[in-house]
């Protein structure tokens, strides 16, 4: 039986739907020449995704930097699956001043993947992609919108 | 659900992650087919969700053609991360691994990948396969959050 897979492209729209969803991503930086990922708690802010962190020395790597931060949902079932894709600079936001910033660490974000959360970083939105892969062998899957 | 648990039960106190060890990783690299290259094209780190497959110690992954590869294509450094996180539960695991990506040109290398039984969701039109040599592979265990209560009597 052939398989019909199918991929769409996700509009902007859906991905900052999908986004503001999730409560749990994925960033990704280059941390002496290796890119690392890692699964951290993370939480929607306007236009920027606002994740805890700690002082280690990997996480130094963030601020200032290119990071990626991805979200999916992956059905294995049925063999479909999204992800979003966001790419934009980090920036250390735990001590800075401004209202939106105070409204943030106010806000707070539960973090309950463990790590140390002294400090706020967050990744603005530069960049933001999406795809949606459909399976479409034997069972069909409503993808609701 | 998976029913795995890695060897013991050694819940920590505060809530800390517990390391698995390289025994533990490799098992779960055995036991799923997904997970997230994290590579850097055009200067940017990118993460993409994949199907894989292992060959001994190596991960394997196809993927179609697309400028976004053109740099792990020619051999770099990659990552390849999987995870089980459950919001519900607030519980899961994550693995992983730093390696180096190179392409797989060779016919006879080739054939045999083609029978490692990768079943890629989505094949490209001109799909290429990728081997992970892994250099170092990290996992952990997030400590169980809520949970269902034992059953009484």
């Amino acid at each position: 039986m052939p398989d019909k897979t199918t991929i769409e492209v996700l509009s902007e729209a859906e991905c900052r739907r999908l986004l503001a969803e999730q409560e749990v991503g994925r960033v990704a930086f280059v941390d002496r020449d290796f890119p690392v990922i890692l699964p951290v708690n993370y939480v929607l802010d306007g236009n920027s995704v606002a994740i805890r962190t700690d002082t280690g020395a990997k996480f130094s790597s963030i601020p200032l930097h290119r990071v990626a931060f991805e979200v999916d949902g992956i059905e294995r079932w049925n063999r479909s699956g999204w992800s979003v894709l966001v790419q934009g600079f980090g920036q250390d936001v735990t001590d800075a001043i401004g209202t939106r910033y105070e409204d943030l660490r106010r806000r707070g974000l539960e973090t309950w993947i463990p790590g140390e959360r002294s400090h706020w970083v967050t990744i603005d939105i530069q960049r933001i992609s999406g795809r949606r892969i459909v399976s479409r062998m034997g069972i069909t899957r409503e993808v609701m919108d | 659900m998976t029913s795995h648990r890695p060897a013991g039960d050694r819940e920590p106190p505060d809530h800390q992650a517990i390391t698995l060890n390289r025994s533990e990783c490799n098992e779960l690299l055995r036991a799923n087919h997904v997970g997230r290259l994290g590579f850097v094209n055009d200067g940017w780190p990118t993460i993409l969700p994949v199907n894989y497959v292992l060959d001994g110690d190596d991960i394997i992954i196809r993927t179609d053609s697309g400028t976004k590869f053109a740099s792990v294509r020619h051999g770099a450094e990659v990552s390849f991360e999987l995870d089980h996180i459950d919001s519900l539960y607030r519980s899961g695991w994550s693995v992983l691994v730093h390696g180096y990506a190179t392409e797989v040109v060779d016919d006879d290398e080739l054939e045999h990948l083609r029978g490692l039984g990768l079943r890629a969701w989505h094949q490209g039109v001109k799909p290429f396969w990728i081997r992970i040599a892994p250099v170092l592979v990290t996992g952990r265990r997030l400590p169980k959050g809520w949970q269902y209560p034992e059953p009484t009597g």
